[in-house]
């Protein structure tokens, strides 16, 4: 569970060693990627689809996205024949056309999740503080944690999230007073199976957003346990995700999370303890809001990679004016909250999901060459 | 004049033309006339001249830092009983000067040294060596009770400012051959005495190494306290947070060096410095292992609760009563936003006004003399936090916050670590005050990604949280009991990890008392 030790000295001689990431970190990076990101809003498509069944979507995604990955990453051993060649050096033809992919993806995920955090803080935190200011604020601390390394993230999301997901798991004891069974019925119903189908597809591509583990092979300490790290990491998610989901009908009811802009955060707000702890939504936003921020880090540090594989020069250096363009668009791209959300749940479907499966089968085929 | 300062190489260059280079002459009054144009103008450089049968000998020597009455009794007394025509400088080391320490030397530069450093130097006509007498004296502070980590359960006994007294401290609980001590010398001018400490087979061998070499490459013209070396050999100086401890306690080193890790003794300072080291040490107390673990369970926890507040608790009252007021309970909300209502101040600005008055009475108590000290900090306390509500500049909840905030950070046992959350927390409070709890979340998470960057000689400073290891959280945010730390931690000792024997604990039956005892 331990990271590895790289012995390092930095100041005075001393080599630094390249950055290794133990099994369980890749399982909270991936964990943490896919569900802090996804709680904001898509309950509410998901809910506007499937209605009182969208809590199931996450376990479907959870097998459909689950053997992709296991699909795309191969057999133990071929994989760790892969990760002594694959980015290292200079890029073939096929892993600049990957590399661009790659890029392109969480160029566009990074911009969608930095505006989602700076939209979220807008609406719930401070509704007078210009968007621009706290896009800005955003940026440097992704600025800063992204250029700490991948281990200080990994570090950072696995303290942030383990609070998280204890947070999410005691939610159903916080709301018991507040649930309907009700609400859940009918439970399974055959008419129900389209916009079951439908709220998973709307589901997938943020689902495999796990693919970015392809980039980041040669930094597993364990490569022959990736793909299990990797799966480990998306079963907590989606079963995490379907917590949620199925609270928020529990308690709102499937009326009230289909047109809500927050749904989770209406959510806790339903939280009443005594007289005096009744107001727990701020303290577990404040909870979220650093794995988030972590999230989005990893995916900055992600288009980094991409932007400099294969190069002499330091990794770091284009860290700073990537940050700040990247925050910089998010403000720019979506004229408001509700062009964002459209571009989150319906476009990104599409979008996101076809550059994964493009992602995925030049990886296949590049694992086939090799 | 020169606008220069010479570079360090250039003041060594220059001291190979000094006359000091040369060989002891056989000619006393020579070496005498060599040593008292260098000492010129030293006068408590003592020269005591006396006949050894027919020869002149002279023992020179810095007043006040020798031990007189060895130096009389061992060398003195000695040389002039003995009755010999023919002298060597082995004889007189193995025959006639009876103390523990002596040895013998050419040059007469190490005679210099050597005087300065507090031996005494021994020059005979005819013989072109000299003997280092090892004698030091002088008035020292003695051993007591360390005034920055008192405990309530543990040993009293704390270092002084002489570095063999320390070592013999250290030595007295390490009573092992494994403990090495490697000694060195920095400083051009002061040419201080440190030792290193580690225990062999437990420190990893490239910490030792790299320890040293951090060390060898200090070149400064004064080390006067363990702090420069300190500054000078951390990974990141620019860093709040110090990453290397300082104790004044031989236990609380002495345990350190059992998890493998390394000590530095300086000479002229009580404080040791033990390295590398991770955030959570600054949390522990070395009483923490003298109490039961249950005791011990208790503090660190209090502690760990109070270091957040410390840092957080102005900063989240400045967030909540400015822009999430929705947050306070209906009653409170009344009773603050009554308290604040004839104030002029905006939160931040009350807060602001607080923090810095408390942290001018906290260091203007330091100062003051004990006496007095102690009563003008609580009169100042009382009369300036009561005059100012009664005045309307502040409110009665501000004065509270910062007062638990001020006891908050008196409960962090390393004075440093104290200094680094208290100045962390002025711009929590900025923050704050300008974005309220975004703000103090997006400080929050800066602080986080530095602590889980930093490294202090290759350990991770967050470990064991940040990475993770659960194993080790045993003695982190608790404390196991003994019976349970069996185990030493991994990232500072890699071979010899076991420090104690599997079920050590009394069996069932020696507890029910069936065997070996009363029933």
């Amino acid at each position: 569970m331990a990271e590895p030790v790289n012995w390092q000295s930095g100041k005075n001689g001393g080599e630094i060693l390249t950055e290794k990431i133990s099994s369980f970190q890749l399982s909270i990076l991936v964990a943490n990627f896919l569900f802090t990101g996804v709680i904001i809003s898509l309950p509410q498509v998901l809910a506007e689809s499937s209605n009182q069944v969208s809590w199931l979507s996450p376990l479907v995604v959870l097998g459909v996205i689950s053997g992709f990955l296991w699909l795309v990453v191969g057999k133990t051993k071929q994989l760790q024949r892969l990760s002594k060649t694959f980015l290292l050096g200079k890029p073939t033809k096929l892993e600049r056309v990957f590399l661009v992919c790659f890029g392109i993806l969480f160029i566009t995920a990074a911009i969608r999740d930095l505006r989602a955090l700076i939209d979220f803080v807008a609406t719930v935190l401070l509704p007078t503080t210009p968007i621009d200011v706290m896009s800005i604020l955003a940026g440097f601390i992704v600025i800063y944690m992204a250029a700490a390394g991948l281990e200080v993230i990994a570090r950072v999301t696995v303290i942030q999230f383990i609070t998280l997901a204890a947070v999410i798991i005691a939610l159903p004891f916080m709301l018991m007073n507040g649930m309907e069974l009700g609400n859940f019925q009918p439970i399974m119903d055959v008419d129900l199976l389209p916009g079951l189908a439908k709220s998973s597809f709307l589901l997938l591509s943020w689902a495999g957003e796990a693919i970015f583990i392809l980039i980041l092979i040669q930094n597993l300490d364990d490569v022959a346990g990736a793909k299990k790290a990797t799966v480990r990491g998306i079963v907590v998610a989606m079963c995490l995700f379907a917590l949620v989901v199925a609270v928020e009908v529990a308690v709102l009811g499937v009326d009230i999370v289909s047109v809500s802009s927050y749904p989770s955060l209406q959510m806790i707000q339903q939280i009443n303890l005594t007289d005096f702890l009744d107001r727990l939504d701020l303290v577990i936003v404040t909870i979220w809001i650093p794995c988030f921020i972590a999230k989005i880090a990893l995916d900055v540090y992600l288009v980094n990679r991409c932007l400099t594989s294969g190069k002499k020069q330091p990794n770091n250096i284009i860290i700073i004016p990537l940050g700040i363009a990247l925050a910089h668009l998010s403000v720019l791209l979506f004229r408001n909250n509700t062009e964002h959300i459209e571009f989150s749940f319906y476009t990104w479907a599409v979008w996101g999901l076809a550059l994964e499966l493009l992602i995925g089968i030049i990886f296949i085929i590049r694992r086939k060459i090799s | 004049m020169k606008l220069r300062r010479n570079k360090q190489s250039e003041k060594k260059s220059n001291l190979h033309t000094d006359k000091t280079e040369s060989q002891v002459h056989s000619s006393l009054d020579e070496n005498i006339d060599i040593l008292k144009e260098l000492f010129e103008d030293c006068s408590d450089v003592i020269y005591r001249t006396f006949k050894v049968g027919s020869h002149q000998a002279c023992i020179i020597f810095i007043d006040g830092l020798i031990d007189a009455n060895s130096i009389q009794f061992h060398v003195l007394d000695a040389l002039e009983e003995a009755s010999r025509e023919s002298l060597s400088i082995e004889i007189v080391k193995d025959k006639i000067v009876s103390i523990g320490s002596v040895k013998e030397t050419e040059k007469l530069d190490a005679i210099v040294k050597d005087i300065l450093s507090g031996n005494t130097g021994l020059l005979i006509d005819g013989l072109n060596e000299a003997l280092i007498v090892d004698a030091k004296g002088g008035s020292r502070r003695s051993v007591a009770e360390p005034e920055t980590e008192t405990v309530i359960r543990g040993p009293r006994e704390g270092f002084t400012e002489s570095l063999r007294v320390n070592t013999a401290l250290v030595r007295h609980k390490i009573r092992s051959n494994r403990l090495k001590m490697i000694a060195k010398t920095v400083g051009e001018e002061t040419q201080t005495n440190i030792a290193i400490l580690y225990v062999d087979g437990l420190a990893r061998p490239e910490l030792v190494k790299e320890v040293m070499a951090r060390i060898e490459k200090i070149e400064i013209d004064a080390v006067l306290e363990s702090g420069y070396i300190e500054e000078l050999i951390e990974d990141n100086s620019w860093s709040l947070f110090p990453q290397i401890q300082n104790t004044e306690r031989p236990d609380t080193l002495a345990a350190n060096l059992l998890e493998g890790r390394v000590g530095v003794i300086v000479d002229g300072t009580p404080f040791a410095l033990i390295l590398p080291t991770t955030f959570w040490q600054f949390l522990q107390a070395s009483e923490d292992y003298y109490h039961r673990f249950h005791i011990s369970v208790f503090l660190r926890v209090i502690r760990v609760i109070f270091i957040f507040l410390a840092l957080e608790l102005p900063a989240i009252y400045i967030a909540v009563t400015t822009y999430h007021q929705e947050m306070l309970p209906t009653n409170l909300l009344f009773s603050v936003a009554s308290s604040r209502e004839a104030i002029p101040f905006p939160a931040f600005i009350e807060a602001l006004i607080m923090e810095v008055a408390f942290e001018a009475l906290r260091e203007a108590g330091i100062r003051l003399p004990k006496v007095i000290g102690q009563a003008v900090s609580i009169l100042g306390a009382l009369v300036i936090g009561q005059a100012a509500v009664e005045a309307g500049i502040v409110s009665a909840p501000m004065v509270i916050i910062v007062s638990l905030t001020g006891i908050a950070s008196f409960t962090i046992p390393r004075f440093n670590m104290a200094i680094s959350i208290r100045l962390l927390r002025f711009p929590i409070m900025i923050l704050a005050g300008v974005f309220g709890l975004y703000g103090i979340v997006l400080g929050s998470t800066f602080i986080l990604t530095h602590l889980c960057k930093l490294r202090s000689f290759g350990v991770p400073y967050f470990s064991p949280l940040g990475p993770l290891n659960l194993r080790e959280l045993r003695d982190v945010f608790i404390r196991a009991p003994w019976w349970a730390l069996d185990k030493r931690p991994s990232q500072t000792v890699k071979d010899d990890v076991r420090r104690q024997k599997e079920n050590v604990r009394p069996t069932k039956k020696q507890r029910s008392g069936l065997e070996g005892g009363n029933a």
